[in-house]
């Protein structure tokens, strides 16, 4: 076993004396595709200035895989450059500024969440269609922050534990108790790994992308493309249906059978294919979900995706646009979610490409996230100057980020009537060429019948 | 005569006055709604089912249309395809009719020209539609060029709009050569019905070039070049041939030559292949005529007998000497389909593939009936006619209809051929008919217009027959639309099935392995097929396969049958040969779904068997006859086809009542049970069962000296087409077959 101890020789981070975590609580579920660690920090200023901002550091051989974090408590989140932090101790910093800073001599309990994809190591790395999926998780066992730590206790559930390597620790059932450990150094780390059974099939958006074309006769259309993989341990042996059946839920049980998407209610003309025509195994109902009136749709890949297998798909819907499109006399205010509607699931690359209607123009795009953006034209049914599009590029994404995209742009009254009126033109134009061309008489020499 | 029966009178007139002057506008009307119909009829299977390629050839015209337009024209006139006929590969712009692809991609150009950014797959799924209704245009063209008659072409044109053979070939999806052929086929007629009517050059031109639009769309090009000069010889023979059948013959057998010789896939053909030699013979013996003729100006009388019997002498002797050296120097060759239609027989002895294809037989009465329903009623009717007072164009109308139901009942793809000239002769009988009868109402409500004759139908009569006829038409109509709606609108590679409460269920099994395929397999895997599916997993898996539908090599072909008739180890050897990484094989014993492979396996080894005579097809009857039970032969049951079809089948239930291991379709248990498989692996096998992948494994370490059968180990790859299917261009299988879940 490795072990590594890094030891903070200075931060520029303005960390005042005297303040510190006095407790950390961790608790890391394991027993879902994706890794969701809460903890319950509190914090404790002995010092004599309040605190108003708190730093989050993470490690950045685990950066690009933490798809979501946030603090309950707090207002706003950033990174941070950091060179200290960012040479000596290779993380990156988030800065939380909180709600209410911490006074003096006093503390304040925050929640902190942290989610991860691609945490799990598939060991074996093949198995067979009937066979438990083994996965190794690697964690530190300190909590890694540029704060003291006084004391620690952190909580690992699992569906099942093969076998784990801190000696230390304690088991209960499928629980891992760790700690407590007293007064820990600032970015201090020390791996230990978990050995466990995770059947959950371990599937990630390699790509995913949503189109978005918003016409103001009263249509917005939306398709999303997926790239879907099985990061899993690898399908080992034959794949037959005699061993795999539909009807058997124990076989397989890595491999992924279903996805749910959530539409918004007045949705509608719902699609799910691929680049070869339909995928006939879908289901679709309009109900409440979280109180909230959504249109779930079950979708079912062609085949169950196990370990290594990979899958594309689309879905495309259609939303009416007056619940979504606000008018103020030439300003228009469209809202509209970020994120792709496929639920529990993260994507490497994510791409929204959102085109407004031919000759729209002072675009305004308000989107509280990190995205980098890039504008082009896009010549679709009768255009002629092109729509203007917009392209916003992301890595890491989640459902975390379906946050409300908000673009607001000026577009006259009269431009709606342009397409129509160009057919209408074209058509008078060739009917009026005909009767011309039908009257046109072209003969040189009469001849007699 | 009362006063009221005089309004009455008058009322009836103003109605017939008024319907007379309006009569140009219902004819439009009605023509329009005709083709309209012939388009919507059409548009079942995408309401059915969705908007997706049928069937086998459609994706390869797809695959090769997406090429198009994505490269552009020159780029597929050069297109050297590597993913099929591995690892030969298929020159595409030599060997390909790029008549559908053009018109598809120019539609797809010119649309996006007028900023319609259509996608080129619904482009092509509603090509055969939009054409269909073309085709109707010209069937109404065509009829009056015959009768002179608007009503008769009306009737043609509805009849053609929704005959269930032709709509079998264009449903959208059916994206086929005959899709846009049959339209070409009856427009050429047209145009040349229209230059022998009015003598116009210019007319013949167009005939020429709607033949050019024939020949880069369809092999059954030939049917044109051949019928137009046995009508022109009829013609000559009977006396009747006369200056306009001589403009119209010479205009289009020149242009038309030359601009057949344009397609690279006909080239020199048009002059020295035995389909066109018909053509030039009667080219110089229409202007020989015509030559002698004018000779006959300048010379006496008795010079001329003798110049006659030395001309005549001397042309039969000279076109004899120039056949047999022509046929002795292999400079002119029948093709073997060709030759299938001269002697319905000759495939069957001679050339296993084109036999295999189920397209290929002979028709039955049944599919007869099917395709064609009341129109074999009502067409004798209108040959009647035509043959009751003769001109030009009704011996052309019945010339096509009697070559074509010649050919029709060799072969049953060419039903499709019939199908116009029958749905023709139909509508002018049946307006014939309708015209009788009305004449006799009419004369009967309109005296003073129509003039009563001595013998006439009595009009009690009329009605009966005319309603009797409204009937027939009508029943006609209902069967189409069935046709239309239900059996051919299943695209075949997505099947359905109805359970007990009547709900549809789709088997997706051909995409789900396709697409897995697609998916999870290396971009430059080899999958070994039979040549049925080779279209389709190129199409969409977007794989290379060893043989595909354009069946050019025989010996490819027999390579695959005999790897498929061998042994597990002697197959193994040829895969490792080929680079085979992929086996696929089609079953349908768990669902009963009867065109599976170990159906089709009997040709494999009579293919395989042809070119590698150890494969012998007694060696795979058990008892006399095939089976796959217990009394199956070693060769039966060891070869690689049965040893993948039913590979660990023996481990499920598959019927209520019966073992485990019973195959649905051949009503059987399986012989062989609890076997391993050595050299392959299962790779996939979809839902269903339908289709099976099996990988095939690395050779064993020190695995050299396995143990194979002599034959194998001399056999090479074939690196020349053998000649005999040279240029058959595909063939494929068009099955019906129906599910049953509820036994």
């Amino acid at each position: 076993m490795l072990l590594f101890i890094f030891i903070a020789l200075a931060s520029s981070l303005r960390i005042p004396k005297n303040f510190f975590i006095s407790n950390i609580e961790r608790t890391v579920q394991l027993t879902d595709r994706y890794v969701n660690i809460q903890s319950k920090i509190t914090f404790q200023n002995d010092g004599v200035i309040p605190i108003e901002r708190i730093y989050y550091t993470i490690h950045n051989a685990l950066s690009d895989r933490l798809y979501h974090v946030n603090i309950e408590e707090s207002n706003s989140k950033k990174i941070i450059e950091d060179v200290d932090v960012k040479y000596k101790q290779n993380a990156t910093v988030y800065e939380f500024t909180l709600k209410r800073s911490i006074e003096p001599s006093s503390n304040l309990e925050v929640e902190l969440n942290e989610y991860y994809y691609k945490r799990f190591k598939p060991l074996p790395k093949e198995i067979g269609v009937e066979d438990e999926q083994l996965v190794q998780f690697m964690d530190s066992v300190y909590f890694f922050t540029p704060y003291l730590v006084k004391n620690q206790v952190s909580y690992y559930e699992t569906p099942k534990i093969i076998s784990y390597s801190l000696k230390s620790a304690t088991q209960r059932n499928q629980l891992l108790e760790f700690g407590p450990f007293q007064d820990i150094k600032p970015f201090s780390t020390q791996i230990h790994t978990i050995h466990l059974e995770n059947n959950t099939p371990m599937t990630v958006f390699t790509k995913a992308s949503k189109i978005i074309e918003v016409s103001h006769w009263g249509n917005i259309l939306i398709e999303e493309n997926y790239s879907l993989e099985n990061q899993g341990a690898k399908l080992k042996g034959e794949f037959g249906r005699v061993n795999f059946n539909k009807y058997n839920p124990n076989v397989g049980k890595h491999s992924l059978k279903q996805l749910s998407a959530q539409l918004p209610y007045d949705s509608w003309g719902v699609y799910y294919r691929d680049e070869i025509g339909n995928i006939s195994t879908s289901n679709a109902a309009k109900g409440k979900l979280n109180g909230e009136n959504q249109a779930l749709i079950q979708l079912r890949p062609r085949f169950a995706i196990f370990g290594g297998w990979r899958s594309n798909f689309t879905l495309g819907y259609n939303l009416p646009t007056k619940k979504y499109l606000e008018q103020d006399g030439n300003n228009f205010r469209l809202t509209l979610n970020f994120s792709f509607s496929v639920r529990e699931m993260v994507s490497d690359k994510y791409n929204f490409q959102i085109s407004l209607p031919e000759g729209a123009y002072d675009i305004q795009v308000d989107l509280p996230l990190q995205v980098e953006r890039n504008d082009t034209l896009l010549f679709s049914y009768f255009d002629t100057v092109g729509r203007p599009t917009i392209i916003l590029d992301k890595t890491t994404t989640s459902q975390f980020d379906d946050k409300q995209i908000i673009i607001t742009y000026k577009f006259s009254g009269i431009s709606i009537l342009r397409e129509p009126l160009m057919i209408f033109g074209t058509f008078l134009f060739a009917f009026l060429l005909i009767i011309y061309l039908r009257r046109l008489d072209l003969q040189t020499l009469k001849l007699k019948e | 005569m009362s006063s009221e029966e005089e309004t009455q009178q008058s009322l009836s007139y103003k109605v017939h006055k008024s319907t007379l002057k309006w009569a140009p506008v219902f004819n439009m009307t009605i023509l329009l709604s005709i083709a309209i119909i012939s388009c919507l009829i059409r548009v079942f299977s995408v309401i059915r089912y969705e908007s997706i390629i049928h069937e086998f050839d459609p994706w390869f015209n797809y695959r090769t249309t997406q090429y198009l337009v994505k490269e552009g024209p020159y780029a597929l006139w050069n297109w050297y395809d590597s993913e099929s006929w591995y690892p030969l590969g298929r020159s595409v712009g030599g060997t390909v009719y790029p008549g559908l692809m053009m018109t598809s991609g120019m539609i797809y150009w010119v649309l996006h020209k007028l900023s319609i950014p259509i996608d080129i797959r619904n482009v092509c799924v509603f090509l055969a539609p939009i054409f269909s209704a073309f085709t109707s245009l010209a069937a109404y063209g065509m009829t009056k060029e015959i009768t002179k008659r608007s009503e008769a072409g009306l009737l043609s044109a509805l009849f053609v709009a929704i005959v269930p053979s032709y709509m079998s070939r264009s449903v959208a999806g059916s994206y086929d050569n005959e899709g846009v052929s049959i339209f070409a086929l009856v427009f050429t007629f047209y145009t040349f019905l229209k230059t022998v009517n009015t003598g116009s050059i210019l007319w013949g031109v167009y005939t020429a070039l709607a033949f050019f639009y024939m020949v880069a769309s369809w092999g059954g090009y030939a049917f044109i070049i051949n019928i137009i000069p046995i009508f022109v010889l009829f013609l000559l023979i009977t006396g009747r041939s006369n200056q306009r059948i001589q403009v119209a013959y010479n205009v289009f057998y020149i242009l038309g030559t030359l601009l057949a010789m344009q397609i690279p896939f006909v080239g020199f053909q048009a002059l020295h292949s035995s389909e066109h030699m018909a053509s030039h013979a009667v080219f110089l013996l229409i202007n020989f005529l015509n030559f002698f003729s004018w000779i006959r100006n300048f010379v006496s009388k008795k010079a001329i007998i003798t110049l006659t019997k030395f001309l005549v002498v001397f042309l039969v002797f000279s076109i004899l000497v120039g056949v047999v050296i022509l046929t002795l120097a292999g400079k002119t060759q029948w093709s073997g389909r060709s030759l299938t239609l001269l002697d319905p027989t000759y495939a069957k002895k001679y050339i296993p593939i084109i036999a295999s294809v189920s397209e290929h037989q002979a028709t039955t009465w049944s599919s007869f009936f099917f395709d064609l329903h009341y129109l074999i009623l009502f067409s004798p009717v209108g040959l009647y006619y035509c043959y009751y007072k003769p001109t030009e164009t009704k011996i052309f109308g019945a010339l096509y209809t009697v070559l074509g139901v010649y050919f029709a009942s060799v072969m049953v793809r060419l039903l499709l051929v019939l199908a116009p000239a029958v749905s023709i002769m139909a509508g002018i009988g049946i307006s014939w008919a309708f015209r009788k009868f009305a004449k006799s109402v009419r004369s009967f409500i309109l005296p003073k217009i129509e003039k009563p004759k001595k013998y006439r139908i009595p009009p009690e009569i009329s009605i009966i027959g005319l309603v009797l006829l409204g009937y027939y038409c009508s029943i006609y109509v209902l069967h189409a639309n069935f046709a239309g709606s239900e059996a051919y609108a299943s695209p075949s590679i997505i099947l359905s099935s109805r359970d007990r409460q009547g709900n549809r269920n789709i088997i997706d099994d051909y995409r789900e392995a396709y697409y897995w395929l697609r998916m999870n397999t290396r971009a430059d895997d080899k999958i070994m097929s039979w040549w049925d599916y080779g279209y389709q997993i190129t199409g969409m898996s977007n794989r290379t396969v060893l043989v595909d539908n354009n069946t050019w090599n025989n010996t490819h072909i027999a390579t695959v049958g005999m790897a498929m008739a061998s042994s597990e180890e002697d197959a193994f050897e040829i895969c490792e040969k080929l680079d085979v990484d992929y086996v696929l094989v089609i079953f349908g014993g768990i669902l009963n779904y009867s065109g599976d492979d170990i159906n089709k396996f009997l040709w494999m080894v009579r293919i395989g068997g042809g070119v590698y005579p150890h494969i012998k097809e007694e060696d795979y009857y058990g008892k006399g006859t095939y089976r796959v039970d217990q009394y199956a032969t070693e060769t039966m049951t060891n070869s690689l086809m049965y040893r993948l079809s039913y590979y660990r089948f023996d481990e499920v239930q598959t019927a209520y009542g019966q073992p485990k291991g019973y195959d649905t379709v051949r009503q059987a248990v399986i012989g062989v049970k609890g076997y391993k498989l050595r050299h392959f692996e299962e790779a996939f096998t979809s839902e269903n069962w339908i289709v099976r992948i099996f990988k095939r494994k690395q050779r064993e370490n020190r695995d050299g000296v396995a143990f194979t059968s002599k034959q194998t180990s001399q056999f090479t790859i074939p690196k020349e087409s053998s000649p005999v299917t040279k240029f058959s261009k595909k063939a494929n299988i068009k099955q019906r077959f129906t599910l049953n879940f509820n036994e």
